[in-house]
């Protein structure tokens, strides 16, 4: 019999979880630590932070999944890392703190044959003083935020309906920020939120930003057909950005917040201030903090785990210059490499390097999106390393075979707006490979055919048709393993 | 572009002292107004097509079989 612990029940850890449950014979056992009690669908996040949705239409209870499909939950947050054990036993194991109301502080070892670390990202609010909810401005990063974010923005539409001009800052909290995605998809909600109230023209909207140039992403920008032509992604988000009349600060990294104000720099070395009546500025993110020990004691977390605080595994981590930057740089099994029975995916893997270009303001400052690596590719990597590991317990395999590189897989982005079937709009972009592969698709990196950016109510159903569809899937019912990741 | 020119052409007719001794206001570093995109816009018949029923269920089947190709290719 063995055991299989998976770390995280977000996207990566509860796709991860549901196939090992599946595929392994009931003798062998499957256990979550997750500290949330909720499965929350991330993307959606954003109608929660404009008020279009309730918390409860993007989130479940895990239990009652859990306990249907025969997986151990328990409701607590891993804090150390074991892999070789200890002196009381050989085999791996973690050491977790509850936080279940009931068991809240209570501390136990898990042992495990497998470990899957999908911890997903420590919201590094605390990089930049004053940012995030505890700070002064709000986030759409769980769907707390998003509720917190959705009450701030209707008292700034009440403020516009009274006649008080307001500006409103979207954007990213730090140079190194990812998810420009989100940031993009809340601006373009929020935009959409104001014309609806009909207070648009007396409110400023600002998206503050990290990326090089508008429609980056955090993917080095993209390519796509478009009316006979081979447009970017920069043509395409700045043409949305001057009909809906969104100003914006590129190349920027938040050193502080106040009250009403922040402080930035830009990548040509200027420094400013701006004042704001409402700002949802996304954070950095880091690894969750997790220590590993080896069989003495020792602190290893340095050889386990990157500086960021992610687990290393199968990638190619030598420092290179961009132009040597190559597909195969990127993991595909997930393994760590140190130890053959852990694996780490989602956000929670260390990535080799960006996907934009590293960019450094002249005093050193690091102003450039970080990769990633949420939503389809972090389900892909859940399932790869799940059959990996069924593989290796029926000793099919004795190494993992099952392959997700983010250079073999695509991503769609929808950002979406408004409420009701013929009253939406969405701007939706999807592109294959995440990771560009100069060798397999020379000149852009990625396919044509499969790299597209569209704007209209086709991409407003499709969100809503994929918010009804992974929502089922995640409740574990009948034919969930059919839709895919 | 228009008001522009015809505020330079002002300011180049006035004598010193009828120049105006207040600095522009501030605009903050690096901040991009919408009229400085280089992008184009769209015409009013692309923006009635990205609602138009007809037109968009049209692209939903192309986007959904677009996805499902990428989906598919994904899945290995």
């Amino acid at each position: 019999m063995a055991r299989v612990v998976v770390m995280g029940a977000g996207i990566s850890g509860h796709t991860a979880a549901l196939h090992l449950r599946r595929l392994l014979d009931k003798a062998h056992e499957v256990i979550v630590v997750s500290p949330n009690s909720q499965w929350n669908w991330i993307p959606s996040n954003i109608w929660v932070g404009v008020g279009r949705m309730k918390a409860t239409q993007v989130t479940f209870p895990l239990k009652p999944v859990y306990d249907k499909h025969g997986i151990d939950f328990r409701q607590a947050k891993a804090v150390a890392l074991h892999p070789e054990g200890d002196a009381r036993t050989s085999r791996g194991f973690i050491d977790v703190v509850y936080t279940e109301p009931a068991r809240a502080g209570e501390t136990q070892s898990i042992e495990y044959d497998y470990l899957v670390n999908a911890t997903g990202p420590k919201l590094n609010f605390a990089a930049t003083p004053g940012l995030g909810p505890d700070g002064h401005t709000v986030s759409v990063c769980t769907y707390g935020h998003a509720e917190q974010a959705a009450a701030a923005l209707a008292a700034v539409i009440t403020k516009l309906k009274a006649g008080l001009p307001q500006r409103l800052v979207i954007g990213v909290g730090h140079g190194t920020c990812t998810c420009e995605g989100a940031a993009f998809e809340y601006t373009f909600n929020v935009e959409h939120e104001l014309r609806a109230a009909g207070v648009r023209d007396l409110a400023e909207v600002i998206y503050l930003t990290n990326e090089y140039e508008l429609g980056d992403f955090g993917v080095g920008g993209l390519s796509f057909k478009q009316n006979g032509f081979v447009t970017s992604s920069k043509l395409w988000t700045e043409s949305l950005f001057k009909e809906r009349g969104v100003k914006s600060i590129l190349r920027a990294h938040v050193q502080r917040v106040e009250e009403g104000k922040l402080f930035y720099e830009t990548l040509d070395g200027s420094e400013d201030s701006l004042d704001f009546d409402f700002a949802m500025l996304l954070p950095p993110f880091r690894g969750a903090d997790l220590q590993a020990f080896d069989r003495e004691g020792n602190d290893i977390t340095a050889d386990v785990f990157a500086p960021s605080g992610f687990l290393k595994v199968d990638a190619d981590y030598s420092v290179k210059p961009v132009e040597h930057w190559k597909a195969a740089d990127w993991p595909s099994t997930y393994v760590s490499p140190k130890y053959a029975n852990v694996f780490g995916v989602g956000i929670a893997f260390a990535p080799p390097h960006p996907i934009s270009v590293p960019r450094k303001a002249p005093n050193g400052t690091v102003i450039s999106p970080a990769p990633p690596r949420t939503g389809m590719p972090s389900g892909l990597m859940g399932r790869a390393v799940a059959m990996s590991i069924t593989d290796l317990i029926t000793g099919k395999t004795t190494s993992p075979e099952h392959r997700a590189s983010m250079a073999e897989m695509g991503a769609a982005c929808v950002a979406s707006a408004g409420a009701g079937f013929t009253k939406g709009t969405a701007a939706s972009m999807t592109m294959y490979p995440v990771v560009p592969d100069y060798d397999k698709f020379p000149g852009y990196g990625r396919s044509l055919t499969e790299t597209t950016g569209e704007i209209g109510l086709a991409g407003h159903w499709m969100k809503h048709l994929l918010h009804v569809m992974f929502i089922y899937k995640a409740k574990g019912k009948a034919g969930w393993s059919m839709i895919p990741e | 572009m228009t008001r522009a020119t015809s505020s330079n052409e002002d300011t180049m007719a006035a004598t010193p002292s009828e120049i105006p001794t207040e600095l522009p206001s501030h605009r903050a570093a690096g901040l991009t107004e919408p009229a400085d995109y280089e992008a184009p816009m769209p015409t009013e018949h692309t923006i009635r097509m990205r609602n138009n029923l007809p037109v968009q269920a049209y692209r939903f089947a192309a986007v959904s079989l677009k996805m499902t190709r990428m989906i598919l290719r994904s899945h290995g």
